[in-house]
């Protein structure tokens, strides 16, 4: 299969948001899980050094929350959750986005019927 | 549980981003974690962690807490740690050298200021293991700021031997 791969501006400006909604479908999750998802979604490949650093800022403003657990035979895994805070952001940023999408494809098509006389 | 043996085999890479997060004042339970984030990842993976994190500089800095630049705490940080000890190991040196050549006045006045600068460096820094954050031991008991300090004041007293007979050999 054809690897898939979006302009990386778009990717970068949407991972930390794209990331705190699989976290919020997942409920619990851990970093490698969330790659892999973001690829199956058809994101594209992400690294662990940009997501860490992503979930280590979510979990500061408190949308997430992480404890430490068993991995499958090898070190520690770090599992991250859901917060009640995180919910409401994915809500607040899906509604937003789908305002911005629209603005960004009437744009883009040049049609100039919806912009302030 | 405690692992580390996966990033032993990254030895080079793992003590280069310990280093620069020393350096960036993260806390040692905070580098524990993102150690253990790092092991994590390059187990389940199969990458290298130069594969998956990038240069071990780099990566530190992305982790670092955004206020670690932050004037004056800073300021005074380097005085503490760097310029009392270094003055206290120059008089150290410089008054061993006095009392090696018989200036013993001088030379005991110097050395006592600066092993006790020595020491007050020593007293006063944080010792901050990094710890692993599931079992809380120490992952790599001698890369503590004190830990550093002891080698560090070690060469010192080394050279304060030296040149207390070099002072003998020139008085």
């Amino acid at each position: 299969m054809e690897e898939i791969t979006w302009p990386p501006e778009w990717t970068r400006a949407t991972l930390s948001q794209t990331a705190l909604a699989i976290i919020g479908a997942e409920g619990t999750t851990y970093g490698y899980r969330i790659l892999q998802r973001l690829e199956a979604a058809g994101f594209g490949k992400v690294k662990g050094g940009t997501l860490y650093p992503i979930l280590a800022r979510l979990e500061a403003e408190g949308l997430i929350s992480s404890s430490w657990g068993e991995g499958e035979g090898g070190p520690g895994r770090k599992f991250v959750s859901i917060t009640d805070a995180g919910r409401a952001e994915i809500a607040r940023s899906a509604t937003r986005w789908q305002e911005f999408a629209t603005l960004i494809s009437t744009i883009w098509s040049g049609d100039r019927s919806k912009e302030d006389a | 549980m405690m692992t580390n043996h996966v990033l032993a085999r990254h030895s080079k890479w793992r003590d280069a981003l310990v280093l620069h997060l020393r350096l960036a004042d993260v806390p040692g339970d905070r580098i524990g974690e993102i150690l253990l984030e790092v092991e994590s990842h390059v187990a389940e993976t199969g990458e290298t962690p130069q594969e998956a994190f990038g240069d071990a500089k780099s990566y530190a800095t992305t982790r670092a807490e955004p206020h670690h630049d932050d004037l004056p705490e800073r300021g005074i940080d380097i005085v503490r740690q760097v310029l009392l000890p270094g003055l206290g190991g120059f008089l150290l040196a410089i008054g061993s050298l006095r009392l090696g050549s018989g200036e013993l006045l001088s030379g005991a006045i110097m050395g006592i200021i600066g092993v006790a600068l020595l020491v007050f460096t020593f007293a006063t820094i944080a010792d901050d293991p990094v710890r692993h954050p599931q079992s809380g031991q120490p992952l790599m008991p001698w890369q503590t700021p004190r830990g550093l300090w002891t080698f560090m004041a070690g060469f010192w007293v080394i050279a304060a031997v030296v040149n207390f007979f070099l002072g003998r050999m020139w008085g």
